[in-house]
Formats: structure tokens, sequence, C-alpha cells
């Protein structure tokens, strides 16, 4: 492991603390989830700084930035851009939509219609923007971060199961300890902070540290472990069983989990430490449960499954 | 007559027996060749003839050593899940039983016996054999839906006979398992439902573009696309979003006279708009008994719904 | 080929039937033919159970007449003979085939009855066996399912067991009844002799008894005489043996110069064969009686193999001459006798014995004999000495006893076998039906019994060559369908050993294993245990072990047997167990230790190492 790598990652959780005070773990994973190129759901009520959150990443990670806010008016062109036709050079421009960036924040994710919710989530899959005919590629690295109202109200639409398997991690932020609460409510200085916040990861060295996580140790015994996970999970009523999307993902993620505690190969506890996060939204046959009855149906998996 | 005593026996010792201990007992074929044994060894003994009674012996061991045999056919075996597909009265599902077993030598020709139920019909003498090779293994034992409701199946037997059908081994599984028996499907249309308001009116344009082809209306023409591209498009609408729609029982409808099954009629129909609904891509709720289920469209969605009309008592 | 399962039933009941054939009366054995034969034809319900019926009772009255009683052997396997084709009537479903191997199995068992040989028994063993697989075929079982490692485990320890079984079951009884005095004869066992009932010779190779232990380097094979039964009384033209009256002591025999131990395979068997000479039997496991005649008869007739131990001198001649004996072997009624008599003495009067002897052999030269087969039949003894031409031993010994005694030389016919085959492969002497022979023994005053073969004095060739060779060449064609073919075409000198080394290994089971019997078993146990111990515990100790070894068996091959690693942790996870510390199945190692490591933080040292070396086996 590069030591440099190793120190700008230390920085980056230091750096992130300044700002969103008292959530190392949930900084930890929502890196961990962008390390290992997969997007990022976060379910949590209003106010807890889910925006705040997602701006400090982006600051820090030294990637352009776009909110899109969806409602029920946003439309799939809205999202992705239009082609306008330039009376000058007589020619189609295309005006960019927001989802040209690299680190997007689409906020309240479940009031949107589908079709535009469609719209983005295929753009998460493929990496790519069909626009009239034209293909366009989206830029590099590409990571959203949706967020999501738990509380389901007439005129939400939910994302189906399909297209929330499309969500590497699902995961709250939640209210914040009780120390750091009162730090909040006294002092407003968290957005000057933002402020003052400089790049800690350039895309290069992010490319590096993508390459050394590939390199992380993998064994057969850990596979058969998350086969084991995966099986159980579609052998009991009480889960919706895994997909084999959902085994890779785990994998994906216990790598790059692994490689944050400074460890050349995967151990059973990076699973278990990621796998709430991964499976929360995958696992739970009834939708109307709230995030942490999810997290608890993922650990109930855990403790179902033998480990060797 | 066989069967009647082996179900008595069970019913002891579901009473007085822990669940997961592996009975064994012969099976008339089995006493028939004890009783064959016997008669060698006299024939062998009162004619001194030691032929018959090494002949009489292998028979003897054979006999003991398939008690074995038999016997280790379900040890270690474990029951890892129960689970029931979804079953509508007049229709087929299945049990969905996982085993797993730590034996190396396997299980064979094991038959699964659950609880005689009301509600729907079960194969008892349903068999399947168990690859050695897997670690676990998953089987589905038909069902046939006979009548809506909801059902506790507390114990699920195991048996075997292999390999020589001369004992009956069996164990007993505690089972958190219920059959749910879902109305049947019949379109009768003889609910009521009510579309939910929606807050705002959807917007925007609600088409997609396709390659013109002869024939398409010429007010389908997308003239502004034509004019940028020079090529012809034609407007396809596609359906504005549903509003999302709620069913309930219409109590309006029933008359006292026969009313058990009328409310067992609407609940078909019910039923079977649930899943016209959830096919066409409408958000769906139902209203039973006062209680409002908010609507949605996923298919868990639906299973909750299917499982409220399954277990309806008035 | 498909094979249907009632077909094989048929066919084993038919293989049954035709095995039985010789041993059941024939009556019944065309019965049950017939009941099989009927069993196809017949498709109709109704027919079906009546006929069906009426063969039962029809069946259980024949059985009584031809036994006049239910109680012995014969007519107990007659009757599972009928019986099993009378099943064949329904076999439709499973259970009913499973029947039919029930019935199948009794009906091999009443084989064995009749018939104890190994081959026989490992014949109905294997075609058990095949019928059981066939059922299980027909339980839609998935037959390949069954792992050869399992059935291993099952069936070789089975066998094992029941051969120990075998050998440490009490056995109470030599049998609880006797098969009774019938009356079934053989001709080199014969009780009596008729000249109006000799017919044709057949040469059956039935072997009708072992010897062991016979030195056999200092005798000339063919020249072995077995003698068994000597046929006294001429009586209504019938030579008859009159033992009765002649019983006496066993002798001593001062200088044997040949002991064997004989076993008769034949049944039954009544006289027991000895080498010609003085012969004493020192050990037997049936009673008999001695006769001064030098022959010795069981106390009764038995089917049971008999086993004795012999010691002889061949060349120590039997000189007891009591006068009772005396009067026997000169007694002759006949109206013939004088006229015989003169045309032997030619009017020589006053000859001494040996004279007189010199003219009864003249005589019977001068007659010609010949030796045949199939000889012409004759009407008496007379007839044969006057118009006769063609005959065997029984002819030549009968007619020149006649001879003899009409010129007052008192004779007697010995019955017995003659000659043999060796088997190299445990050295024995196999004595088979064909080598029956019949001779002669003459009284002279200084000599004693004189042992004379009028056979070899008509074709020396018969002793010379003993039986079975000399009728090779007397008849060396086997006619097929009006063809003759050399029998040297059939006979194959490697088929020969073959045959013989079956033999030997048929004789060594029923000697190891048919033959084990209560004294045996007696004296086999005795050895091994403690002398306090009653027999029946060694079986229940022996089924004791079945029940315990096939359990371990099946545990130790039934277990997965994880990687050397994997058990060391496995080790280490029972010993944190032993200690109180029990991994949940969702724990990871490192958790578990480090739970281990603050409840024991005495030994978190090993934890640590034992959790270090496992992950570093499997994870890194």
């Amino acid at each position: 492991m590069d030591a440099n790598n190793n120190h700008s990652i230390t920085t980056f959780i230091n750096q992130a603390q300044k700002v969103i005070l008292g959530k190392e773990k949930e900084l930890k994973i929502a890196f961990c989830c962008f390390l290992s190129g997969g997007h990022l759901l976060i379910e949590d009520v209003p106010g807890v700084g889910k925006t705040t959150f997602a701006k400090t990443l982006a600051k820090l990670l030294d990637l352009s930035f776009s909110r899109i806010q969806f409602t029920n008016d946003l439309m799939p062109s809205d999202l992705l851009g239009v082609q306008i036709f330039n009376s000058t050079e007589s020619k189609f421009k295309l005006i960019p939509g927001p989802i040209f960036h690299q680190f997007i924040l689409a906020d309240e994710l479940n009031r949107g219609t589908p079709k535009t919710q469609s719209a983005l989530l295929e753009a998460m899959e493929e990496k790519q923007v069909t626009l009239d005919g034209q293909t366009i590629k989206l830029p590099f690295p590409f990571f959203v971060l949706a967020t999501q109202n738990p509380r389901s109200q007439i005129g939400t639409h939910h994302l189906p199961e399909s297209q929330l398997d499309r969500f590497m991690m699902k995961m709250k932020i939640g209210y914040p300890d009780a120390a750091f609460e009162i730090n909040l409510i006294a002092r407003d200085e968290h957005l000057e902070n933002l402020l003052q916040l400089t790049a800690v990861l350039s895309p290069e060295s992010i490319n590096q540290i993508k390459n050394e996580i590939e390199s992380i140790k993998v064994s057969d015994e850990l596979l058969k472990y998350v086969r084991r996970l995966l099986e159980n999970s579609r052998l009991h009523e009480n889960f919706l069983g895994l997909s084999p999307r959902a085994g890779r993902d785990i994998v994906k993620a216990a790598k790059t989990w692994a490689y944050l505690e400074k460890r050349t190969y995967v151990l059973p506890d990076d699973v278990q430490m990621i796998l709430p996060f991964v499976i929360a939204h995958r696992i739970s046959p009834f939708q109307s449960q709230t995030i942490e009855q999810d997290q608890d149906l993922a650990r109930a998996l855990v403790n179902l499954t033998h480990v060797d | 007559m066989w069967t009647n005593i082996f179900q008595r026996f069970i019913d002891r010792i579901l009473t007085i027996g822990k669940p997961g201990q592996i009975y064994i007992i012969p099976t008339f074929d089995g006493i028939k060749l004890l009783a064959l044994n016997g008669t060698l060894l006299v024939i062998g003994l009162v004619y001194a003839n030691n032929f018959v009674l090494l002949f009489n012996f292998i028979l003897f061991c054979l006999f003991l050593g398939s008690m074995y045999y038999t016997h280790f056919n379900l040890r270690g075996i474990e029951v890892i899940s129960v689970r029931q597909s979804q079953l509508h009265v007049n229709e087929t599902g299945s049990i969905k039983l996982a085993l797993k077993s730590s034996s190396e030598l396997g299980h064979f020709f094991v038959s699964c016996r659950p609880q005689k139920s009301l509600y729907a019909q079960l194969d008892h003498n349903f068999k399947f054999s168990i690859d050695k090779s897997t670690d676990a293994i998953e089987v589905d034992i038909p069902l046939l839906g006979i009548k809506r409701g909801i059902e506790k199946v507390e114990t699920i037997v195991l048996e075997t006979l292999f390999p020589f059908h001369l004992f009956r081994c069996f164990t007993l599984f505690k089972t958190p398992l219920q059959i749910v028996v879902y109305p049947e499907r019949k379109n009768l249309n003889m609910h009521s439902f009510f579309p939910v308001p929606e807050t705002s009116a959807n917007q925007g344009d609600d088409f997609v573009l396709k390659n013109y082809q002869t024939g398409d209306s010429l007010k389908r023409v997308h003239w502004k696309k034509l004019a940028q591209s020079n090529r012809w498009y034609s407007k396809s609408i596609i359906a504005p979003t549903h509003t999302p729609v709620i069913l309930s029982l219409d109590e309006t409808k029933i008359e006292l006279k026969d009313k058990g099954r009328q409310i067992e009629d609407q609940l078909s129909s019910i039923c079977h708009d649930l899943y016209r609904l959830q096919s066409q891509q409408i958000d769906f709720g139902l209203m039973i008994n006062g209680e409002l289920i908010t609507p949605a469209k996923t298919t868990n969605h639906l299973r909750f719904c299917l499982r409220v009309l399954a277990s309806y008592e008035n | 080929m498909k094979i249907n399962i009632k077909n094989l039933s048929l066919s084993f009941v038919a293989l049954d039937i035709l095995i039985m054939a010789r041993a059941i009366p024939n009556a019944i054995v065309i019965f049950a033919t017939l009941v099989t034969i009927f069993s196809l034809i017949i498709s109709n319900s109704f027919w079906r159970t009546t006929l069906k019926v009426t063969f039962l009772i029809l069946g259980l009255f024949l059985i009584r007449y031809i036994f006049k009683t239910f109680l012995v052997t014969e007519a107990g396997v007659s009757l599972v003979l009928i019986l099993s084709t009378l099943k064949v009537w329904e076999l439709d479903s499973e259970s009913d085939h499973f029947n039919m191997f029930l019935i199948l199995s009794l009906l091999e068992s009443c084989i064995f009855l009749v018939d104890p040989t190994f081959l026989i028994f490992l014949l109905g063993f294997i075609k058990i066996v095949f019928y059981f697989y066939f059922i299980l075929k027909i339980r839609n079982y998935d037959l390949s399912q069954l792992s050869f490692k399992r059935l291993f485990v099952l069936i070789i320890p089975s066998l094992l067991l029941s051969l120990l079984m075998f050998y440490t079951f009490p056995r109470f009884t030599q049998g609880f009844l006797s098969t009774g005095n019938q009356q079934l004869l053989f001709s080199g066992n014969d009780s009596q002799l008729n000249m109006k009932g000799l017919g044709n010779l057949k040469l059956s190779p039935q072997v009708v008894f072992r010897v062991y232990g016979l030195d056999h380097s200092q005798l000339t094979l063919p020249l072995l005489y077995w003698r068994t039964n000597i046929l006294w009384d001429y009586y209504d033209e019938i030579w008859r043996s009159g033992y009765i009256n002649l019983r006496s002591e066993a002798p001593l025999i001062s200088s044997p110069n040949a002991g064997y131990r004989i076993r008769l395979t034949q049944d039954p068997a009544e006289f027991l064969p000895t080498l010609d000479g003085s012969s004493t039997i020192l050990k037997s496991n049936l009673d008999f009686q001695f006769f001064s005649e030098n022959s010795f008869r069981l106390k009764s007739m038995t089917k049971l193999d008999v086993n004795y131990e012999t010691a002889t001198n061949t060349i120590l001649i039997n000189k007891t001459l009591t006068p009772l004996m005396q009067k026997k072997g000169l007694k002759l009624r006949s109206t013939a006798k004088d006229k015989i008599a003169k045309m032997i003495l030619s009017d020589k009067i006053n000859l001494n014995a040996e004279n007189k002897f010199k003219q009864v052999i003249a005589f019977f030269k001068s007659r010609h004999f010949e030796y045949s087969l199939s000889p012409a039949s004759y009407k008496n003894v007379e007839d044969f000495i006057l118009n006769g031409k063609t005959g065997y031993c029984s002819h030549f010994a009968a007619s020149f006893t006649y001879m003899a005694r009409a010129v007052g030389l008192p004779a007697r016919i010995v019955s017995g076998y003659q000659g043999g085959e060796i088997n190299p492969f445990d050295q024995s002497v196999i004595v088979r039906e064909l080598d029956a022979h019949a001779w002669v023994e003459i009284y002279f005053e200084d000599k004693g019994w004189l042992r004379i073969d009028p056979t070899a004095m008509v074709v020396p060739a018969r002793i010379a060559l003993g039986s079975s060779l000399f009728h090779d060449k007397l008849e060396p064609y086997i006619s097929l369908f009006y063809f003759n073919f050399p029998k040297s075409l059939l006979r194959f000198s490697s088929l020969d050993k073959f045959n013989l080394y079956l033999d030997s290994l048929n004789s060594s089971f029923n000697s190891e294993v048919f033959n084990f019997d209560k004294e045996k078993q007696q004296k086999v146990l005795s050895s091994l245990l403690p002398a306090n111990f009653s027999l029946g515990w060694p079986f229940v100790f022996s089924l004791l072990i079945f029940l315990s070894v096939l359990p371990f068996l099946f545990i130790y091959f039934s277990t997965k047997r994880s990687s050397l690693e994997k058990r060391k942790y496995q080790r280490f996870l029972k010993k944190m167990k032993r200690l109180g510390l029990e991994k949940h199945p969702g724990e990871t190692a490192l958790q578990f230790g480090s739970r281990c490591g603050r409840a024991l933080p005495q030994k978190a040292a090993m934890i640590n190492l034992e959790i270090k070396s496992y992950i570093d086996t499997f994870y890194l």
C-alpha cells in the first residue's frame, strides 16, 4: 500500500470530520462506496445534513458537483440535457443537463416520476447517456449520492426492487451524538469549514487507490462465506433473496473496506461490517420498513450464516 | 390399515417425543421378512440343515444392516427453511423446503409428510432424492389450494424407506410454516374502487419519438423535429401516470342471503384486480375492514395485500 | 433387454422345479409344471381364482396320497413348490412381488434340504439376490444412488457376521425329525438284487462318498474295492441281505495299513463303505452296527451327511464262519440247482473245495459272457446261467454265487464300489455312483472269505482301467438324434480340472460349513471359551458385535472429513467450548478470538496464535 495514499485517506476522514461532526463511520462507508465504484442511497429525515455530507465529499475528492432536486415535474430532459438549434452556426448544440458532473446529489429521489428516476438509474448503470440517438459518455469518476425520505407519502414513487439493486449501498446519517449536537446548534461554523476545505485526493490518486483495491486478495473461503450468505437469504422467508449482483457488490465493498483497514486480504469481518449497508435495500421483502429494520434483518442474516 | 396405525403412532410421539429425534420401525414387509426368518430358523433346526441356517442368517443380517442404512439416511439432516410459494384457491403451488445434511453419504429418497391441511391439498407421498454433492437442497412439495385462509403447519415429517423398504425411518421437524391460501382469481367485478386524488397534475411531454411509418396520423408527426433534422418522426403517446386505485369490499352489494359466498366472490374479484393493476403498473391499495393499506405496486406489496385478503374474516 | 419381473419369477420357479425334479416324486413335479402352465394361459379373474383354489386342494390331496403324511421333508418341499407355482397366478402389485420373494426364499431353502451342496446353495443365493434387485427396481428407486461405499459397508460386514452368527448359534439337536425307513435304493448300496429287475446300467456321475487322508501312493487306484453290503439270502429269486442275525461286536484290527476318513454325501445312506479287507470304524458322527460279515450298517437310515474314520488292513482276510453263516452261505432254494451243479461238475465226484472252485470258474468261462451296459432281460439267475449272454457286474456276481452254492461252496454277493478318482486339489478320492460294483466272496477253510470278481474274468479292463475310462472305451460315442459324437470331443482336460476344483470347493465348504453340527460346535466353542460358559453366550456376543460394528462403520464412512488445518481449528473451538466459550455461527474468528481473550486473559497468547494461524491459512 502506498504510504502517500494511506496518508491521504486518513487526511480525508479527518478533514471531513471538521464539517460533519462525529460521523466517522458513515463517512468511511460513503468513501468505501465511492472507492468501490458504486452509488450510495441515503435515507434520512430532512435536516440531518445530507446535503452538507454530499458537498463535503465532493469537495474533498476534487469532483465537479451538481445537485438535482427531484420533484413531480422533473422531466428526463431536465436531468440529461437538450439539443438546441443554434441559428448562427445552424447546428444543434448540446446543452448538458446536471447529470454531466462527477458527483451528483440526487435529492429526494422518490419524489420524482418513475420516468425520471429510470433516466437517472440508467445513466448510473451504463455510465453513459443517450440523447436523441446520440450517446455521450459520462465523466469519470461518476458517483451518485441519492437521498430519499423514509416516510412513504402519497405522491411519492417508491423505487422498484430492480432499480434499488443498482445502488451499491443504502445508509442513514442519523442524528449526531449529544456532544456534537451541542456544538452544532451553538455555532454555525460548519459552512465556513466547508468553504475552507481543499481537495485531498486527486483523480490520479483515486485511480491509483482503485488499482490497489483490485489487488486485494479474496480467498476461496471468503467467497464460500459470501455464497452462503446469499444462499441463506434465498432460503428464508423473512428475506428477499439476494441477487448475484448483490454478491458481487458485497465482495467489492469488502475489498475496499479491507483496504481502508490497511489489510491486503479480506476477512469475514470486513464482509460483516459492510453487509448491513450493502444489502439493507435488497433484503427486506416489505418496502414499508425503516432502514433500521432492514439493517436488523441484515444482521439476522449474518448471525444465521456459518462463518467457517 | 398400516398408514392409519402409522398416523396414530405419529400423533402419539408428537406429544411425547422431542423434535429432531429419529424414529425407526420395521415396515410390514420387514415384519414379513422377520417371519420368514423365524420359519427358516425352525426348518433349519428341525432338519438340522446348515444351508438353511446360513441362508437365514444372511437374510437376517441384511435385514439388520438395512436398519442402519435406513437410519443413516436421515442422520444429520437439518431443515434450513420452509417457505410456501404463492397459492390461490384452485391453483397449484408448492412448499419449498430447504434441507441440509452433515452426513457425507447423503440421504436418499426421502419423502415428506406435512400435516394434513384444511386449506390446501398436499401430496403426502411426495418423494425426492437428495444429491449428496450440494450443501443445501431445495425441494418443492406440490400443493393445491382448496379454501381461502391461513393455517399454521407445526410439523413436517421426513421419512425414508431406502434402500430395502424393510424399515421406515422418520423424523419430525417443528416449523414456523404457515400455509397461506389466497382467494381464487375470478374476474367478477363485484368490488368497489376509488382513485386517490393526486396533488398535482402531470405535465411535460408524455410521448416518445418513433420513426414515422406510413399510415401514422399526420396529427402525430413531430413537426419541430422534422424542421430540425429533416427526418420524419411520429409522436407516440404514453399513458400518463395512473392515479393510484384503492380497492375495497363493497358492503352495499352484499345481501344477507348467502353472505359468505358473496364475500368470497368479492374477495376473488379484488384478487383478480390486484393482479391486473400490478401488471398495468398502477399503484394499488386496499381498504378492508376500515383499514387502509397505502398504494404501491411492488411484488411485495401485492403479496402483503393478498395476505390480508386471505386472512379476512368478518 | 428388458426383463419382466413376472417372467423372472416364472423362470426361477421353473428352474427350481428342474432342480428338484430328481428329489421330488414325478407326480408332484408334473403337477407343479401344469399349474405354472395354467397360470400363463388363463387370464379371466374368476377362473383364475376358482382354479387356484381347486389346484391348492388337489395339491394337498396329492401330497397326502403320495407321502401318506405331511410330516416328511419331501411333503413339505412339495407343498412349498406347489404354493410358489400358485403364487405365480397373482403377480400384479409391488407387495405381490415381495411375497413372491419370500416364497421363493422358502423354496430355495427347501432345495437346500433336498440337495445340500455348495453349488446349489450359491446358485440359490445368487438367484435370490437377483430377484431382490428387481424388486428394488420396481419400487422406483434410482439404484444408481446406492453408493458403492455404502453397499460395501452394508454387505461385507453382514456376510461376515452372518457367518459368525452361524457358527455361534446354539445347535440344540441333530434334527428333530428322522427321515424314516424309506427304501430309496441305489446301485452301490443295494439291499437286494433281483435278476428280473436289473435294467440298463446308469452311469451317474453323482458323488457317493469322499475319502480323505488315504495314503494313495500305496494302493493302485483301480484295484480299490469299497465294500458296503453283503447279500446272503436267496429266495423268491431275489438276493437279500440277511444281516440281522449276524450282529456282533466291532473287531479290533491289529495292524491296519490304511487309515482314512470317509464322508458319505449320497442320501439316503444305510451301509458304510469301507475298504475291502478287515476294517474297524474308529469314529462316526452317527451310531452304527457291526456285522460279523465285515459290514457296517447305520442304526437308522438318514439323509444327513455321514462322517466316519476307518482303519483297514487290506491284506487280512476275514475268516469268521459261524454255523449260521455257513448255513446261509450254502442255502439255495432253487429247482434248477441240481441240474446246474451237474453241468458244472460234469459228473466228477468227491472233489475238494479248491477243485470245485476251479470247475465253477471253468464253467463260468465256458459260458463266454459279454459285458454290456444294456443287457437282455432275464427271468431269474438260472435263466442267465443257462441262456445268458450279456450282462454286467450284478449278473456275473449273482450267477457266480449261485454256481458256487450249487456245488457246495459257501458264497455271498458283496455290493459296493470299485475304483474312484483322485482330486489333486484336496487329495481326496471321489467315488461316484458309476463306480458301483458287485463281486463274490467264497469261503475256503484254510484261507477264509476270498474275494472273487467274476466281472474281471469277463472284462479285465473294467477293473484295470476303472469304471469311467472303461465305459468311455466301451461306448466312445454319444448319440444325439441318430448322430454319434465321440465323447473325446466333449472332454477337455481343463474342464475336467475345473470340475475337480469345483468339487473340492464344494466338499470343503460342505465339511467346514455344512457339517458344522452340535458336536463340532461344542468342540470349537469349548476350546475357545472358559469351561463353565453356556453355549448361548457366543451367539449373543456375536449379535452384539454386529449391532455395534455396523453403526461404527456407518459413522466412520459418513462423517465429512475436513482439511487438516480446519480440524486443528475445530479442535481449538472444542477446547474453548470446554472452557465455556461457544462460538456462535455468525461470529468471525477475530471476534471470537477477542471475546475469548477478554474472558481468559491468561490464555490470550495461545488464542491469538490459533486465530492468527487460522486466518493465515484460509484468508491470506
